[in-house]
């Protein structure tokens, strides 16, 4: 047989064998890419896991899958603390029920901001910076790129929240999702709910309802932020009914505050602007080219319209002061 | 369509299945090339498509031009032309944020409004690879090193050939249109070692890169006076790590899956760690583009002919170009000042070393200790590298200096991953050949589970998110 001929047997086969095994994963493998060929891809995925559940293989995939994770998860040996810093003094209990809402949260702070890719770039970072200019504060910042709530088969941020609690006791939580989640939801055993259909409504509300119920098990205060409005059409509408998921679910507890930020990118005439003026009235680049993220100056923008409505919430006092 | 993506992987077996079909025809096998590589290319974003169609039919042409006319003087005048443009186009592209928001400002006082936001003009992935290929071929036209290319299909596939077309290697098209002549060669030469690059590359990406920037290297460099100062080290040794993995694992990749095609391509990146001065980390880093730099920039500027104060200036404006050329921000022109004094360093020591050269123990332990140096001073450099701008890298040294820096745990497997990287780094080649060995023993049936067994092994030791290449943005 030619070296042609078995290059190309050996590259279809293993292709059917990775995709097979590592069904669950395949979505990784398109870095969000929403092609026909990736689409191939998702569908295989599907059929992988009928397969394994027929054949009776799914305990078998779930345990192998947790022993990788457990794997990766070495005791931490390089573990140091200060010793005399300020903040790594008890941490705070906040009033376990306030009511209605509580009064302002007393310092100090440890804070935990979580979400996709507007946590993990631009926006995140700023939030963060900002958070380092305040007394008695400190700040630990976790997202996620292409991640969010409708697949948790894919980044599972239950599971994520849970470590990030337990590592970093915090008393209060940032979050932040939606950018990724205007899409068919699945389940962790593969079951698909399509978008737009009353069913994912239910399950996406539930889904936030259970995120919410982790951080108020550890009693977390929660600033949920909405996302900012978009350029087109399409996501806009996405974005609409994912905040008003958001904030419906934020009202129903006393540890939630919801912060709305889809008017704070807005033009003078109340409309999305990718530029939008500085202090100085030049225009400036606020969106990036996809219609959906900030850069930098929008960021800034961003953080001093969410600070402004955290500190109504908390007591955030400059270093400098 | 990334390498370590399925799509790409669905792409590139129908591509490589009807290749080798249609060898037997080489004009339609080159059509279908060409048509492989638009395909690939217009999957992120079709109207780049457009650019490279006419970067290709421009830079024919003016190759033609040049054999034609035979006057030195309007032969030199088509030469700056043809890169003028060339450049131009770059540039457009990559310095337009530079200028972008005085443009703007003008559009909305003449009443267009301020929502313009196809003026953010993103860069098309590959061009400024694509545009070093073309202005060598023409420069080397000039030199009259080859003749141009007849064919504008063949020289179409030159330029857009899918698996160099985003990061290189750096082709030069004598070293290229030959294989394409003839529906090319008629069977591959190196089966394993094409697959072992493959993995080797996937490994690189998927595992230590990919790891290393979601769990550690982000996070510092993006808000550094948040984390240790032992947090900051090891984040800018770990970004050591990531760039070289992500920028020679898709090298890596991008030489296998072109030579599963029957192509062959030149190696970019050489054990660039060990190299014992700057002059060899040049020798061993991204060569196809330091070759560039050396036969395009630095000899035409004089190279080392005209004397040594003169030779340490074209390394300085030569590494100042690299640093332009991978961004416009004064953070990359740092780095390529950075360089450009390192090489000047190493051209000098040479100079001393060659009066008086050093024997045995001392020969030794001067190769370990400027090894050593050159390491730690490539890392620091990467600092302005990875930063998002110039205070962005004062911030992270700063904090590398902080000696009060807060404290924090550090994940144990960001360390593993440091340490084991640099071990494999040492041991790549011998790891390479061992699998080339093991595999050319093994059945067909054993082959393919092996090598799927590999794959999966990498899956599974990767993160869950891969981010994007580095170099695909430059």
């Amino acid at each position: 047989m030619s070296n042609s001929k078995r290059a190309v047997i050996i590259i279809i086969i293993i292709l059917l064998l990775v995709s097979f095994y590592e069904s669950k994963r395949i979505g990784i493998f398109c870095f969000g890419d929403e092609s026909f060929l990736c689409s191939f891809g998702t569908g295989f995925s599907l059929v992988s896991e009928n397969v394994k559940s027929s054949l009776g293989l799914a305990g078998f995939f779930n345990n192998e899958e947790a022993f990788w994770t457990n794997l990766k998860k070495s005791p931490k040996i390089f573990t140091f603390y200060q010793e005399n810093s300020p903040i790594n003094t008890p941490i705070p209990t906040l009033n376990p029920t306030p009511t209605p809402l509580p009064q302002k949260l007393k310092p100090p702070y440890k804070i935990i901001i979580v979400g996709d890719s507007f946590i993990a770039e631009r926006f995140g970072v700023q939030l963060e910076k900002k958070f380092l200019q305040y007394k008695e504060t400190e700040v630990f910042r976790k997202g996620i790129y292409s991640t969010g709530l409708s697949r948790p088969d894919y980044f599972n941020w239950n599971d994520q929240i849970k470590e990030l609690i337990t590592a970093n006791q915090p008393n209060v939580a940032i979050v932040m999702f939606g950018a990724n989640d205007g899409q068919d939801q699945k389940t962790v055993d593969g079951k698909v709910i399509y978008y737009s259909t009353k069913e994912w409504n239910e399950e996406y509300t539930k889904r936030v309802a259970s995120f919410l119920d982790i951080l108020s098990e550890n009693k977390i205060f929660v600033f949920w932020l909405g996302n900012p409005m978009a350029r087109d059409d399409y996501y806009r509408k996405k974005m609409e009914n994912l905040n008003s998921a958001y904030e419906a679910e934020c009202k129903k507890l006393n540890n939630c505050f919801y912060i709305p930020t889809w008017d704070i990118l807005k033009d003078s005439n109340g409309k999305y602007s990718a530029y939008l003026p500085d202090e100085n009235g030049k225009l400036q680049l606020a969106r990036t080219s996809d219609g959906i993220h900030v850069t930098i100056f929008g960021a800034n923008i961003l953080v001093e319209g969410v600070i402004e409505k955290i500190k109504t919430k908390m007591e955030l006092a400059q270093l400098s002061d | 369509m990334l390498f370590p993506t399925f799509s790409f992987f669905l792409f590139f077996i129908v591509v490589l299945t009807l290749s080798w079909y249609l060898k037997r025809k080489p004009f339609l096998w080159r059509v279908f090339l060409l048509i492989s590589s638009y395909f690939f290319y217009a999957n992120w974003d079709i109207r780049l498509l457009l650019l490279l169609i006419f970067v290709s039919i421009f830079n024919f042409y003016s190759g033609l031009a040049l054999e034609k006319i035979i006057n030195v003087k309007k032969k030199r005048i088509i030469l700056l032309s043809a890169i003028g443009i060339d450049v131009f186009v770059l540039s457009v592209f990559k310095y337009f944020d530079f200028f972008q928001n005085s443009v703007v400002e003008v559009l909305a006082r003449v009443g267009l409004g301020s929502n313009f936001t196809f003026l953010h003009l993103i860069l098309p992935v590959g061009l400024s690879f694509y545009i070093l290929r073309a202005i060598s071929y023409n420069i080397d036209i000039f030199r009259q090193k080859y003749r141009p290319e007849s064919s504008l299909l063949d020289f179409s596939i030159y330029i857009a050939f899918f698996p160099q077309l985003l990061s290189g290697p750096i082709m030069r098209a004598d070293e290229f249109l030959p294989q394409v002549k003839n529906g090319g060669t008629k069977n591959i030469d190196n089966l394993y070692e094409n697959f072992a690059l493959i993995l080797s590359g996937l490994f690189k990406k998927v595992v230590i890169a990919s790891y290393l920037t979601v769990n550690l290297v982000d996070n510092v460099f993006s808000v550094p006076e948040n984390h240790s100062q032992l947090a900051v080290m090891l984040a800018i040794y770990a970004y050591a790590i990531v760039i070289y993995c992500d920028f020679s694992g898709y090298s890596d990749m991008a030489v296998g899956f072109a030579g599963l095609l029957g192509f062959k391509s030149p190696v970019n990146f050489n054990s660039p760690y060990l190299a014992k001065d700057f002059q060899d980390f040049w020798r061993r880093w991204h060569m196809t583009f330091s070759g560039w730099l050396r036969d395009y920039v630095y000899i035409p500027l004089g190279g080392n002919r005209k004397g040594k104060l003169r030779t340490y200036f074209n390394l300085m404006i030569t590494m100042f170009v690299s640093g332009l050329w991978h961004g416009t921000g004064l953070h990359f022109i740092f780095w390529g000042i950075g360089h450009g004094l390192g090489l000047a360093v190493s051209h000098f020591k040479a100079e001393i070393l060659k009066n008086s050269p050093l024997s045995g123990s001392k020969k030794t332990l001067e190769n370990i200790l400027s090894w050593f140096i050159t390491l730690n001073s490539v890392c620091f450099l990467w600092i302005f590298f990875r930063a998002e701008n110039t205070q962005g890298s004062l911030a992270i040294i700063k904090q590398l200096l902080n000696w009060n820096s807060v404290v924090e745990p550090i994940e144990d497997y960001s360390i593993y991953m440091i340490v084991f990287s640099f071990i494999l780094f040492a041991l790549g080649s011998k790891l390479k050949n061992a699998f080339i060995l093991l595999e050319r023993r093994l059945p067909l049936a054993l082959q393919i589970l092996s090598i799927a067994f590999f794959v999966i092994i990498l899956i599974k030791l990767g993160p869950d998110i891969i981010p994007p290449f580095i170099y695909f943005k430059f």
